[in-house]
């Protein structure tokens, strides 16, 4: 009786192991770097309907972000401006671009500017920014240099895991609370070291993030 | 087996070249992979809805009503002086700056003015009204380089001498700073009422400072405590 099986198929079995191991470890590995927010949510940068530029605004001019932001101190979300808001000073500038034009057509019939939302809690989640802003977290630590950016991209994957990172060891970003709009500070610009620094704040305002469940998921 | 990992390659490559890396930047909306309950029926602060028709997600006052949300009114609408400004309803010296047909000078009884007042006040002027009016309030900040006209200087005399026919009392400045005047637009969107206040405090005391000599032993006391000598690195 003639070999139903080839010889080669004797290696097969094992073949196939290996092939498997190797397919496994390459979908793991695609998995933990593609399916987590560091990649579906990092990077985002949608076109807005005026192309606004912080670098510009918050950067050149020196506008400070509660110039805008008029809000991020007292409430849990941080508003946009109303179109009024750009209309004080853009009468005045540039009043013959066609970028401004947009603003002035939306402070006369009262149609607000549709800005694209960038940075996104979902709605199962508690996010609030006056206690963070008002806790010493700048504006940074969340959102990146803004005041060097053209086009507003997010900067962080606030993700939970990204979230926790931080309410576990605040001390690696507390400042000052007049340095808080102030993105290009540093502890090193007050010769200290952010640590060091960051440990006094935190026992001084006794800061203690929620890490259990129900403080975020509320 | 040469050719499995020849294709194991060829569509690792397919993927990230595809996909590309971490943190690059894209204009399409975040992939939601499992997006269960990331978006509900509620709605958060600036979110649109369809429900409307416009957009809106919530409607405005009807006309002629007067919202209570913030204070509740002393006197009926149809008595007159509710008009809305900004955020503040009431019809009084602290929410207005006027008294009767006059602006007022001198402070609401709302507010005691202490340092802790001018601190904040000095903090909102900066953020507010410096890129025009400039840090020390002489009419000359960022802005005017890039064509804000006539910006007001409150070291001339109109803001200075209460005897000048052209002085503008402190309810005055209130009023600018809420509804805005001429040229200037109106912040009463933009700083709550109490902030306002604390502006104007800061102005005045802006306005004292050019006149204050260094002199006297407590105006250098008070300098020497705002600057102290500048740090040197810790040990
Ligand atoms: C002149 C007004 C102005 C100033 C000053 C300003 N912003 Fe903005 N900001 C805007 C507008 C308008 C948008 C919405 C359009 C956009 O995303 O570009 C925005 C969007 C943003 C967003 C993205 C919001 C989202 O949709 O997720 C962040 C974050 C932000 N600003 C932070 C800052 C910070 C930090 C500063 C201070 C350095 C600052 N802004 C100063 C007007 C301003
Ligand atoms: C403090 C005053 C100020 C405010 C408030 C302000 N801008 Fe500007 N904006 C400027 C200045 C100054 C320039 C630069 C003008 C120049 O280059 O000559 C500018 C430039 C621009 C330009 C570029 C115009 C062009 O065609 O080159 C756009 C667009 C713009 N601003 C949009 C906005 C929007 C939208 C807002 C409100 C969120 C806003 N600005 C608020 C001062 C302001
Ligand atoms: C602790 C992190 C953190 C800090 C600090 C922080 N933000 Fe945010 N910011 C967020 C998150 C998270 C969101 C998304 C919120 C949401 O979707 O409700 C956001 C959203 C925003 C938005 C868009 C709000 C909207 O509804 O579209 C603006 C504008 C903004 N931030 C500005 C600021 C400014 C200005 C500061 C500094 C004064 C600041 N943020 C500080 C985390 C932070
Ligand atoms: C850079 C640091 C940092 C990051 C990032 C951060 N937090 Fe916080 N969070 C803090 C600090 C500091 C406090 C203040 C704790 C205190 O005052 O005791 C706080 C407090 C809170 C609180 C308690 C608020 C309250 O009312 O008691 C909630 C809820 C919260 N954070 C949610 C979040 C969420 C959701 C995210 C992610 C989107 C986030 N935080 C990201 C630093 C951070
Ligand atoms: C610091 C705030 C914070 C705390 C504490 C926290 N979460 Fe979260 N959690 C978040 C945020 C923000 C998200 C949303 C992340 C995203 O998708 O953008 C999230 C997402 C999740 C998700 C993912 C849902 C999905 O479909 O992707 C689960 C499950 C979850 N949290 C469970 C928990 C549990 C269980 C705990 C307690 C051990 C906990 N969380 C504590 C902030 C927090
Ligand atoms: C966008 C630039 C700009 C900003 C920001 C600004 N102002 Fe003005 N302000 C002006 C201009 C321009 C005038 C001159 C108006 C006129 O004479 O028509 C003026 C005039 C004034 C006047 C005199 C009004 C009168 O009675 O003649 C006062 C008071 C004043 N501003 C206060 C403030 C305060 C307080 C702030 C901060 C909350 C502020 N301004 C922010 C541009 C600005």
């Amino acid at each position: 009786m003639a070999n139903i099986f080839p010889r080669w198929t004797n290696t097969l079995p094992l073949k196939l192991l290996i092939a498997l191991g190797f397919v496994g470890a390459a979908v793991a590995a695609g998995v933990t770097y593609y399916v987590t927010q560091e990649y579906t949510n990092k990077g985002y940068m949608p076109s807005q309907p005026i192309p606004f530029s912080h670098e510009l605004h918050a950067g050149q001019v020196g506008l400070d972000c509660r110039y805008c932001h008029s809000f991020v101190e007292q409430s849990g979300h941080a508003n946009v401006p109303s179109s009024n808001t750009c209309w004080n000073c853009h009468q005045h500038v540039k009043t013959n671009s066609p970028q401004i034009a947009k603003i002035k057509e939306s402070v006369e019939t009262g149609k607000p500017l549709q800005w694209v939302k960038v940075h996104k809690v979902p709605d199962y989640a508690y996010f609030n920014h006056s206690v963070h802003v008002n806790s010493g977290v700048s504006c940074v630590s969340c959102h990146g240099k803004i005041n060097e950016m053209p086009v507003v991209f997010q900067d962080q994957s606030q993700s939970m895991g990204w979230c926790l990172d931080c309410h576990r060891a605040p001390e690696n970003h507390l400042r000052p609370l007049d340095k808080i709009t102030n993105l290009n500070w540093t502890a090193k610009d007050a010769g200290r070291e952010q640590k060091e620094m960051g440990e006094k704040l935190k026992a001084a305002w006794k800061i203690n993030p929620p890490e259990n469940c129900a403080g975020c998921h509320r | 087996m040469r050719y499995f990992f020849l294709a194991l390659l060829l569509a690792g490559v397919l993927v990230v070249g595809t996909a590309g890396f971490r943190g690059d930047k894209s204009t399409r909306t975040p992939i939601e992979i499992f997006n269960d309950m990331d978006h509900q029926a509620k709605l958060k602060p600036q979110a649109s809805s369809r429900f409307l028709g416009n957009g809106a997600s919530a409607r405005k006052p009807v006309a002629g009503t007067v919202p209570m949300g913030l204070s509740i009114p002393v006197k009926a609408a149809a008595d007159g002086g509710y008009a809305n400004y900004g955020f503040s309803h009431g019809g009084d010296y602290y929410n207005t700056g006027r008294l009767g047909d006059f602006y007022g000078e001198g402070y609401p009884e709302q507010v005691v003015v202490d340092e802790a007042f001018l601190r904040l006040g000095k903090e909102r002027y900066d953020i507010n009204c410096a890129v025009c009016h400039g840090r020390s309030g002489n009419g000359v900040g960022v802005t005017s380089k890039f064509g804000v006209p006539n910006i007001a200087n409150f070291h001339t005399p109109p803001f200075l001498d209460a005897k000048d026919p052209a002085y503008r009392a402190n309810g005055s400045i209130f009023e600018t700073i809420s509804k805005g005047k001429g040229l200037m637009g109106s912040y009463g969107a933009n700083i709550p009422v109490m902030e306002r206040w604390a502006i104007v405090a800061w102005v005045r005391t802006l306005q004292m400072s050019r006149s204050a000599p260094l002199a006297d032993p407590a105006v250098k006391a008070a300098w020497d405590k705002l600057n102290p000598a500048p740090v040197t690195a810790a040990k």
